[in-house]
């Protein structure tokens, strides 16, 4: 099963108690597809991440096993037990 | 070796901390994470800082500035940093700019000496101006940052690896002040560590262990990583 890691402020902002999630409903496809089901999971996923057009946002990164993502979401696939992590922008100090 | 740094002798060599005690770093803010940094490079016998660092001293500072202290709250926090660093090794030669990095001019005048940079400032802008400066000057920029429970560490190399913008070449718009990110002082001070070896392995050894790549974690459920991350060919700052 997927494990999607998620970032602190996405947490804070959709009120969720945890860090990660596994998404059930998704055993393989792409990683836009994973999102889709995230995005069923926890309302508000896809839109923290994405702006209105689809393009993710400039200050998100997804990475999936380590390595970053720089292909569009729908190019990346995924297998069902890969660790993906979407980290945001910070500054703080 | 000097009785300060005898137990550096295995891990540096004699030539590693004659490097340190000739090189200088620049930190832009001196904080929770750079103020860390600071500490230990002072500590490690680094031969100069230059510190830029604007205002007074809060006292919401106290729960994670390491050069603070409660009867610094209202100075003028250049003041207290070149104090209690004095006061860790008086060998260390201290020079602050007593304004953040929001001049590209002023901080490159500043800091054109520097062998290495270390980011730590709360404000993207600032952020953005140390990487243009990185990119401008052709000096290694390590760079460590916090919200909350998470952070991450980097290091950018001028021509070899992606630069911040590569990475993030925009600020989240939430990310409008220095109030908006929760912190404990353990997450800035662990950051603060590690750009603090990065700095002193750079400088010793010539090794960057963070080059092209992002140590992240997560204290939530003590969560250490390290990810790969990817040059822009269109970044406008360093693919120009
Ligand atoms: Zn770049």
């Amino acid at each position: 099963m997927i494990t999607v890691h998620l970032p602190s402020r996405m947490r804070e902002e959709l009120d969720l108690s945890s860090k990660s999630v596994q998404v059930e409903a998704f055993q393989s496809g792409s990683l836009q597809e994973l999102f889709n089901c995230l995005d069923k999971d926890i309302p508000g996923a896809l839109p923290f991440m994405c702006d209105a057009d689809g393009s993710v946002r400039k200050h998100i990164k997804v990475f999936v096993s380590d390595e970053q993502v720089t292909d569009n979401f729908s190019n990346v696939n995924l297998h069902g037990h890969e660790n993906i992590r979407v980290i945001q922008a910070m500054a703080g100090g | 070796m000097n009785a300060k740094y005898a137990r550096h002798l295995s891990v540096l060599g004699e030539e590693g901390q004659k490097k340190l005690s000739n090189a200088t770093v620049y930190i832009s803010r001196v904080g929770g994470v750079g103020g860390t940094a600071a500490n230990y490079l002072a500590r490690s016998g680094v031969g100069r800082l230059l510190l830029a660092h604007g205002g007074t001293l809060d006292a919401e500072y106290l729960n994670r500035w390491h050069l603070a202290h409660e009867s610094d709250v209202g100075r003028p926090c250049v003041d207290v940093f070149k104090e209690e660093i004095a006061r860790i090794n008086s060998s260390v030669e201290v020079e602050v700019l007593g304004e953040h990095a929001k001049s590209i001019d002023d901080i490159k005048a500043f800091a054109n000496e520097a062998d290495v940079i270390i980011d730590a400032a709360p404000m993207f802008e600032e952020r953005y101006n140390n990487n243009l400066l990185s990119q401008m000057l052709n000096i290694p920029m390590i760079s460590g940052s916090m919200y909350a429970q998470e952070g991450y560490v980097m290091s950018f190399v001028p021509g070899e690896t992606p630069c911040l913008s590569c990475l993030y070449p925009e600020k989240p718009e939430f990310w409008v002040d220095r109030h908006v990110f929760p912190a404990l002082g353990t997450g800035p001070g662990i950051i603060g560590c590690l750009l603090a070896n990065e700095a002193i392995s750079y400088i010793a050894k010539g090794e960057l262990q963070l080059k092209g790549k992002m140590l992240h974690y997560d204290l939530t459920d003590m969560d250490f990583n390290k990810l790969k991350i990817e040059k822009d060919h269109q970044c406008k700052v360093c693919s120009a």
